[in-house]
């Protein structure tokens, strides 16, 4: 089968299960809400009561965005700090997540409940925190040897440019190979997950060699799926920015409906990710039999 | 009638006064050849140099700035390693092996042909002293030089090309060449030479001269540089071209080659580019001659990088702004051409100023939303007017032509073009098409850098006497622009352009002072203005009034003992309450308390305005001198506040905080919401960004 039509039985599948795209988007939403809420009463306190707030309502304000620079910028280290353990805690949120999203996507029942998805969380926690740990030094490995190695090579070119076009070129091709590496890693890791889910095995390490094996066999198949799942995150993030950029948002009421259309990308963004695992789950089922 | 008459001759003296500067105390003649190969310039040099003192002079002194870049001792490159030592922020001072610039005098003589050479001392007349540094050149003469006296030097010279490093080098096979050939300092009456050593964050200062240089180059380069071209000679035998540059009038000189350069030439027709309409206001704004405001036609010449082709319109265009409102505003361009350079790929010598020639810089992909690279094209050229024509001191008061400059390119911007978009890209390509919401005018951003600097530095302070980089930048260039469009607020558009018009016409082809600047500003707006310069560019002193408090409180029947008709009776609780009971109409009594945060004060005569709005619609006017620590004022009437805002009119655009100007009872959460909504939008992305290496 053609990875055409795997990513058009991922969509089904995603669409059947889109209960999952909310699940996660009310995960996302709650925590973020709780992470912006002292921004909230800081921005409360510094614009409700000025002239500012009426200026900030048609476009951003310079003067009250100096303004408020002025007033905080102390506090920007402390901000980066909280930002980086909020990061740091929604990933572990996400670790716990992916066991449901995946193992959801694995029932055949056509509708799974909120209870068989955090069955499926805690069911496949352990496994998959060992394998998020064991990424971790992978990713490293990746970012901090391969990728300099390749921008020391690439540098070379782009520091002998004559001309400002070939440099631009290298520049954004060594970003290009920073996001191929980092969804090669990706993938793979994503597969060792759909292994320890579908062939309900525990041991990380064991699926680790088995997803090798695997991929070694489809790799390229496998990787131009999930390149085919990620360009349609790209055209909808495209799609959102084109729309958002014509909305007005001079009134209440516009305002609330660009939020509303905010929201409704976050939703679509959580939606991709459950295609990115229908993909490759349907990769999974097509080449398991060939595979062996 | 009477006053045009008065405006007219005061346009006759500022004729005579233009008439008598026009005299250049030099007389340049360079010959310089290119040697790509080895990346060598080979020159020859006289200089003819009267002196227009009444001092003896005995000696002379020369800038060899390309000398800062020789070496790591030097005081640009020291200064540089010293505010960063890894030089990610001056990324230009990170010298590759093989990149270092320098300029030899190897010959210096009189005209008669006595040999100065061996007389040739280094000079660091800057604290703190740095005796390395071989910037600044002394040569003793034989005998003092008499006040009208004429001095005729013969300079043989050599110079390696820097690897580009402060506007000038090369990269491949493109060149600029600015600051290259020894140059004689300013010499002041009573004070002697004005001659700096080149520093980390300093430009510079020179005297008018009459030049002509004439530049050989292998013949498949493209030239462009300061002046007319008068003559080209081709040298088949060598294969090079000998292009002669003629200027006068003018007190620098930079050249440009690349064989890549495409040329075009167009005219300003002023005609075409300005109405008689816009002539008849200018005129009666300014209070001239409908003759005094009118322009002249300019050539105006472009050497632009084939990659940017397509942008020929944008800088033509922008450069035609630039001539029509410098022109009209702060008078009529004196040459008969200009030369705007798109500067050679990585030769970093983008957005610079050299009289009659002068870099712009753009991108393969320009942001069509963003004022860019108009706003560039529009101050440096701008620079011709500030620092080229009043050739203030760059070294000891860099606001002189940063600030006025940037202060005039922010209002020929906003005429010209209105509000700019955030030039945002990634990896080159633009994506301000996404980001609409932050527009903005020059003013808003300036003032924006503007506030976070105030207590560093006094805006006028010598130039590597600030704190650092970026104390002098936002200083001299967006505080001191800040502070003219307060200035502007304060005394009124019309009176701050004649303000402007006249500082212009006064010291056109002279070297002003701040002193000049404030002398003019007090005299033609009829106002003591001192205490504003004070206040705002020769202390640290921040400006920040915040209405602190507002509140209105319904006026109770007071209790308690009071004395009437010959006895003592009490208001009791309940009979106060009853009283307010029966009162229908109640009274309120409403107060608005001011603070004044920061240090700066209003002069004398100056009043700061506090509008106070009431629910019923009425508005209350006061006003308050400022000085003290903070003042109150009182209301009482049927109705409650509304609202307070001191300066209303943000009369003081350098206030540093004015969100705190107003204070509106009940809290308006539109805009606090929008924000709120965004701000979750993005830390809604950012956590899934980061889910996605779970």
């Amino acid at each position: 089968m053609g990875n055409f039509k795997i990513l058009g039985r991922a969509m089904i599948l995603s669409f059947r299960k889109s209960r999952l795209a909310v699940r996660l988007w009310t995960v996302n939403i709650l925590f973020s809400l709780f992470a912006v809420t002292p921004f909230f009463f800081l921005i409360m306190k510094h614009m409700s009561h000025s002239f500012s707030a009426e200026h900030t309502l048609q476009k951003l304000d310079i003067f009250w965005l100096a303004d408020f620079i002025y007033r905080y910028m102390n506090v920007t280290p402390a901000v980066l700090g909280s930002a980086l353990l909020a990061a740091v805690l929604y990933l572990l949120l996400s670790v716990f997540l992916n066991g449901g999203i995946i193992g959801c996507l694995n029932r055949q029942e056509a509708k799974t409940t909120l209870a068989d998805f955090f069955h499926d969380c805690g069911l496949y926690f352990w496994r998959f925190f060992r394998l998020f740990l064991f990424s971790i030094p992978v990713y490293l490995i990746f970012i901090g040897i391969f990728y300099p190695l390749l921008k020391a090579f690439l540098e070379i070119f782009r520091r002998r440019a004559p001309t400002e076009w070939p440099a631009m070129i290298v520049s954004n091709l060594r970003f290009l190979v920073l996001v191929l590496l980092l969804t090669v890693v990706a993938m793979f890791f994503d597969y060792i997950k759909i292994g320890l889910v579908t062939g309900a095995r525990k041991k990380v390490l064991k699926e680790t060699w088995l997803t090798l094996k695997f991929m070694r066999r489809g790799f390229f198949k496998a990787w131009g799926l999930y390149l085919l799942a990620g360009l349609v995150f790209v055209a909808l993030t495209f799609f959102y920015l084109e729309i958002v950029r014509l909305l007005p948002k001079n009134r209440p009421l516009l305002v609330l409906l660009v939020f509303l259309w905010q929201q409704f990308y976050v939703l679509c963004r959580q939606w991709s990710k459950v295609l990115f695992f229908a993909t490759e789950i349907e990769f999974t089922r097509e080449n398991m039999g060939k595979t062996g | 009638m009477k006053r045009t008459l008065m405006s007219f001759l005061l346009f006759l003296l500022f004729l005579a006064l233009a008439a008598e500067a026009s005299k250049d105390p030099i007389d340049y003649e360079i010959w310089v050849r290119l040697d790509p190969a080895k990346k060598m310039l080979q020159g020859r040099e006289t200089i003819s140099w009267t002196n227009t003192s009444r001092d003896a002079i005995p000696d002379f002194w020369f800038h060899l700035y390309w000398n800062a870049f020789k070496n790591e001792k030097s005081v640009l490159m020291s200064e540089a390693r010293r505010e960063d030592p890894s030089g990610t922020f001056n990324g230009d001072t990170r010298v590759p092996d093989g990149g270092w610039g320098w300029i030899d005098v190897e010959k210096i003589r009189l005209a008669d042909g006595t040999d100065l050479t061996a007389a040739i001392q280094f000079m660091s007349p800057d604290e703190p002293r740095n005796r390395d540094d071989q910037t600044v050149m002394r040569v003793k003469l034989p005998k003092p030089l008499l006040p009208g006296e004429t001095v005729k030097l013969e300079l043989n010279f050599k110079a390696r090309v820097p690897r580009t490093i402060s506007r000038s080098g090369y990269y491949h096979n493109g060149y600029f060449i600015g600051q290259w050939f020894p140059k004689p300092g300013v010499y002041q009456q009573g004070k002697g030479w004005n001659c700096h050593q080149y520093h980390l964050n300093s430009e510079f200062f020179a005297d008018f001269a009459r030049f002509r240089v004439h530049i050989t180059v292998p013949n498949e380069y493209v030239v462009g540089a300061a002046g007319k071209e008068t003559a080209r000679k081709n040298d088949s035998g060598r294969k090079t071209s000998t292009y002669t540059f003629e200027q006068e009038r003018i007190h620098d000189f930079a050249w440009t080659a690349d064989p890549d350069y495409i040329k075009i030439e167009r005219d300003f027709i002023a005609a075409n580019e300005v109405s008689p309409a816009e002539y008849r206001e200018i005129a009666g704004t300014l209070r001239l001659p409908l003759e005094a405001v009118k322009l002249p036609d300019v050539k105006m010449i472009l050497l632009i990088n084939p990659e940017h082709r397509a942008q020929v319109e944008r800088h033509f265009k922008a450069l035609r702004m630039a001539l029509k409102y410098y022109g009209l505003w702060y008078g009529p361009y004196p040459y008969a051409q200009v030369t705007l350079v798109d500067p050679p790929f990585r030769s970093r010598s983008g957005g610079m100023e050299y009289q009659t020639i002068f870099t712009a810089g753009t991108q393969v992909l320009p942001s069509p939303q963003a004022n860019h690279p108009e706003m560039v094209i529009i101050h440096e050229f701008g620079h011709g007017y500030w620092y080229g024509l009043a050739a203030s001191n760059e070294f000891e008061e860099a606001w002189l032509d940063e600030g006025i400059n940037t202060y005039s390119t922010g209002k020929v911007l906003a005429k010209a073009y209105g509000s700019g978009a955030l030039p945002l890209t990634l990896f080159g390509i633009p994506l301000t098409r996404y980001s609409g919401a932050l527009t903005y005018t020059d003013k808003e951003s300036d003032r924006a850098a503007a506030i976070q600097v105030a207590t560093t530095d006094p805006v006028v302070t010598t130039t590597w006497k600030f704190y650092d980089s970026m104390s002098y930048a936002l200083n001299v260039y967006m505080r001191a622009s800040t502070c003219l469009n307060t200035l502007e607020n304060l005394i009124g558009k019309e009176v701050m352009l004649r303000v402007m018009r006249a500082f212009q016409s006064r010291f056109r082809f002279r070297h002003p002072t701040s002193k000049d600047f404030i002398a003019t500003a007090n005299e033609v707006s009829g106002r003591d203005l001192n205490w504003f310069f004070d206040e705002l560019f020769f202390s640290t002193k921040e400006w920040d009034y915040a209405i602190d408090s507002v509140s209105s409180h319904e006026i109770k029947t007071s209790r308690g003992i009071f004395d009437g008709q010959g006895k003592k009776s009490e208001i009791t609780a309940r009979a106060a309450r009853e009283l307010d009971e029966k009162n229908k109409k109640p009274v309120y009594r409403s107060l608005v308390r001011i603070r004044r945060l920061g240090e700066a004060r209003p002069g004398p005569g100056v009043k700061l305005k506090i509008i106070t709005a009431f629910e019923d619609g009425t508005k209350r006017t006061n006003y308050w001198d400022g000085h003290g620590r903070w003042t109150e004022f009182s209301f009482t009437g049927a109705s409650k506040i509304k609202y307070a805002h001191i300066d209303p009119d943000n009369v003081f655009l350098i206030d540093r905080n004015l969100s705190n100007n107003s204070f509106i009872v009940k809290a308006n959460m539109a805009g606090t919401m929008r924000w709120t909504g965004k701000l979750l939008f993005w830390i809604q992305n950012l956590l899934q960004f980061a889910a996605s290496m779970s």
